[in-house]
């Protein structure tokens, strides 16, 4: 049934396929060897070619203009990732090393806002993902490039956003919030929210924290998207703000006192208000705590009544240590036992007729180096907390 | 008539043994190809900085111990030196009987604590709790009454504070940069359910500051052939079926879950010898029956170091509990087994698993036999066969070797000449002596199931510098 020549041809078929693929291995690692062994070589070449076009010592700032050849190499070079790569790490040693720091200044202004970025971000818009994301995260190294004004670079680095992954998006979103163009910053978020592309929430706020603009205001026009964003994306914009900004607590207020308000939003928003103490916010905060069909909710708002000490909400947590749930226990214990600390009495604490709740109330007691032999019931309560 | 029974017998048998080989070479070969592909494009990736350069997620790391008072503190000073931004370390003694705990509890001063555990799975009784905070890094020691490895990961569930969780092996050390590698699929996709991490075996690198920097090809052959044999057999493969969300296995030795998803799959199957299978059927069952959108990813980037046993005592007892482990999952699920409402798993990864992991000894046993058939019946093209086999072992070996070095590139090792000569040399006898130890021991393993079905083995601990 089998011939032996057909046999020896399917297999010799395969072989061949792993032959090759090992080839194909060992001559892109003899290549990949041999560019770093000359990586030290390579460097220098590139240090060498832009101190070349900064005179000694070095032009002020905005006074340099690079000549057409040098342009036009780094026109012809740099549309190889590889090549913005070694570029990178020559501008870099200058900017990190003070005594050739001018050097970086004088250059950066040369190319501030120069065509041949625009003309490299169009060029790497038709490159492979990976390199298109090194490209935006090279502008987020050195968003001087860039220029100020919204151009057609942003543009395109926006545009970089359409089928992308994870780490581009996340490249482009840094690149923009580093060249600080919040109509840029809006656009990329737009986008995001259109497409509905998945961005961590704190990752994402983390890059909008390196906006360089007027970060109050650029929370201002993130929250006017409310009602146009997702949840998800509005979720990421409450974790920015709480950030950068305490002069959100009445427009929150709404949201959190509305049942129909999404959980996530406000659980954030709840948060926000453990951050930043809004008196009026504290009787809903307890409420929440006691709301059954929430359990994250009132999870969440018992750890944020740690921001509201008092007798309201002594007697609150008082009542709340006895829940069912185990992280509500949880908070309303390290709650009431951090009140009496603040207070330095601990006698007023009324647990003893739950099991649970003296459980949890003798290990965060224990956690704080307290002596938990003074949780025995007293004969005599003491005042229960006053503010 | 016996000829022509014996004939007709070859005859069909060859017919099942070519569809049988062609599949797995051409599975093989796929998976070397896209595990190479991969590979390399990762590497461009990190050289082009495509990578997170910090992270929020809190991640627990639960690290079940039993008996390992030899290793116990080398593995948590490597877990301490993680470059990670929040991250807890939950030691469970699984009731050793040594002094694993009092080695922890004496090092690192920890103080007892009467902590209430909210058990949301079941599992065997807490004796104490100890914590100590160490720099930002909080350690836990849990000591409970013994219940097997997959009851101590339960008990570290239920007492670790994070929504993600990484098991280890307590004999396991991690690379610096570990954590942040295995938590990219959960930043970028919240669909995220699990992520398993290439395990490489600690006693071929050396380590500076909490990077392997150095790989040497041990003197010990057991050893060098399972560093060959890992690549072979899971690197690749695991690269594949990560295409279409199909591995089954996240290895227990480093892999990352999502707490919620696991407790309400019921957690880890008690008792079971190959836990790290097991519970990730369940989810793909859980998820699946949930109409949940999941994905469990695996990262060839994200390494693990682990000690492979040094002797052929050892090896036995560890793939024979493999072998019953992988006997055990595919059993309690094989409702998966060519169901459609689970796709690809149900006829690609299952199926690979039943007929060229489970099977495989039994298989490669019964072509022995056809052969020794064939050959008393006049039957065996001899000349044919040697050829055959030579060739095939050939092609096994360059496959091997291409997955290897690959390997060693992506994760910037320097492999001298001399141990690329060896590598070269060892992917055969990997192929044609070390491959038939595992016949041997596999073919062996579900003899006496029902007696040795709870017992787990216990593999020699080397103290490492």
């Amino acid at each position: 049934m089998f011939n032996d020549t057909r046999v020896y041809l399917a297999i010799l078929m395969y072989m061949f396929g792993g032959m090759f693929m090992m080839a194909f291995n060992f001559v892109e690692m003899y290549r990949v060897r041999i560019k770093e062994l000359n990586q030290a070589r390579i460097d220098a070449k590139w240090r060498g070619f832009i101190l070349l076009a900064v005179p000694t010592p070095p032009n002020e700032i905005d006074t340099l203009v690079l000549n057409a050849k040098h342009i036009a190499h780094l026109h012809r070079k740099l549309k190889n990732a590889s090549n913005l790569l070694d570029f990178a790490r020559a501008l870099t040693y200058f900017k990190e090393h003070e005594e050739v720091r001018a050097v970086f200044d004088s250059y950066m202004g040369a190319l501030r806002g120069h065509e041949l970025f625009h003309w490299l971000a169009f060029s790497y818009k038709r490159a492979k993902m990976e390199e298109r994301a090194y490209f935006a995260y090279f502008i987020s190294l050195f968003p001087e490039v860039a220029g100020n004004t919204y151009s057609n670079l942003m543009n395109q680095l926006i545009g970089y956003i359409n089928n992308s992954n994870i780490y581009c998006r996340t490249n482009v979103i840094k690149a923009l919030c580093r060249i600080g163009n919040q109509y840029a910053v809006i656009k990329a978020l737009d986008l995001i929210n259109d497409r509905e592309y998945y961005m961590y929430g704190r990752f994402l706020a983390d890059e909008l924290m390196a906006y360089k603009g007027d970060r109050e205001e650029l929370a201002l026009t993130l929250w006017a998207k409310y009602g146009q964003w997702s949840t998800a994306m509005m979720d990421i914009v409450i974790i920015y703000i709480k950030r950068v900004s305490g002069s959100f607590k009445n427009v929150f207020m709404p949201l959190l006192t509305n049942d129909r308000t999404d959980t996530e939003l406000r659980m954030s928003i709840i948060r926000y208000y453990k951050q930043y103490r809004h008196d009026p916010a504290h009787d809903t905060l307890i409420a929440l705590m006691f709301n059954e069909k929430n359990i994250n909710l009132s999870i969440v708002a018992t750890d944020a009544l740690s921001a509201y000490p008092g007798t309201k909400t002594a007697e609150a947590l008082h009542r709340a240590i006895k829940s069912r749930n185990w992280y509500i226990r949880y908070h309303a214990a390290v709650n009431l036992v951090d009140l009496s600390v603040s207070i330095g009495n601990y006698h007023w604490l009324d647990v003893h007729d739950d099991q649970y709740a003296m459980d949890i109330v003798r290990y965060v007691m224990q956690l704080r180096n307290l002596h938990v032999s003074d949780l025995e019931p007293q004969e005599e309560r003491t005042q229960p907390y006053v503010t | 008539m016996l000829r022509e029974i014996a004939q007709s017998f070859v005859y069909y048998a060859s017919i099942l043994f070519v569809i049988y080989l062609v599949v797995y070479a051409t599975y093989s070969f796929l998976s070397t190809t896209v595990g190479a592909f991969i590979l390399r494009y990762r590497d461009k990736m990190r050289k082009l900085s495509n990578e997170m350069h910090y992270v929020y997620v809190p991640i627990s790391i639960i690290l079940p111990a039993y008996n390992e008072s030899v290793t116990i503190l080398k593995s948590i000073e490597s877990l301490l030196e993680l470059d990670y931004h929040m991250y807890e370390i939950v030691v469970v003694d699984d009731g050793s009987k040594d002094d694993t705990a009092m080695h922890i509890i004496n090092e690192y001063n920890m103080i007892r604590y009467d902590r209430p555990v909210r058990i949301q799975i079941k599992c065997q009784p807490v004796i104490e709790i100890y914590e100590a905070q160490l720099g930002h890094v909080k350690l836990t020691l849990i000591r409970k009454e013994n219940g097997g490895k997959a009851d101590a990961l339960n008990m570290g569930i239920n007492a670790c504070r994070f929504p993600y969780f990484i098991c280890m092996d307590a004999d396991s050390h991690l690379q610096r940069d570990s954590l942040k590698k295995l938590i990219e699929p959960v930043l970028g996709d919240d669909k995220t359910v699990s992520v398993g991490g290439v395990v490489l075996l600690s006693q071929c690198v050396e380590f500076t500051n909490g990077m392997a920097t150095s790989f040497n090809l041990p003197k010990n052959w057991l050893v060098s052939m399972q560093a060959v044999e890992y690549d072979r057999s899971f690197l690749g493969s695991r690269i594949l079926m990560d295409m279409f969300n199909g591995n089954l296995i996240v290895s227990g030795a480093f892999g990352l879950f999502k707490k919620s998803i696991v407790i309400n799959a019921g957690g880890y199957e008690a008792g079971s010898l190959g836990e790290d299978m097991e519970i990730v059927m369940r989810m793909h069952i859980y998820c699946q029956s949930n109409n949940i959108p999941y994905r469990m990813r695996y990262i060839p980037t994200a390494v693990c170091f682990t000690q492979a046993p040094t002797t052929v005592k050892d090896i036995s007892t560890q793939r024979r509990r493999w072998h019953l482990g992988l006997f055990q999952s595919l059993i309690t699920h094989r409702r998966v087994f060519l169901n459609y409402r689970f796709g690809p798993i149900g006829f690609i990864s299952y199926a690979y698993y039943l007929f060229y992991e489970l099977l495989s000894p039994y298989i490669e046993l019964l072509g022995t036999a056809v052969i020794i058939t064939a050959f008393y019946f006049g039957l065996l093209n001899f000349n044919f066969m040697v050829v055959f086999f030579a060739l095939y072992a050939i092609y096994g070996s360059v496959l091997s070797l291409t997955i290897f070095t690959q390997h060693i590139y992506m994760q910037d090792f320097k492999l001298s000449t001399k141990d690329l000569m060896k590598a070269m040399l060892l992917c055969v006898l990997e192929l044609v002596v070390f491959r038939w130890l595992l016949v041997y021991i596999r073919f062996m393993s579900l003899f006496g199931y029902k007696r040795k079905k709870h017992t787990w083995g216990e593999i020699t601990r080397v103290k490492t510098e």
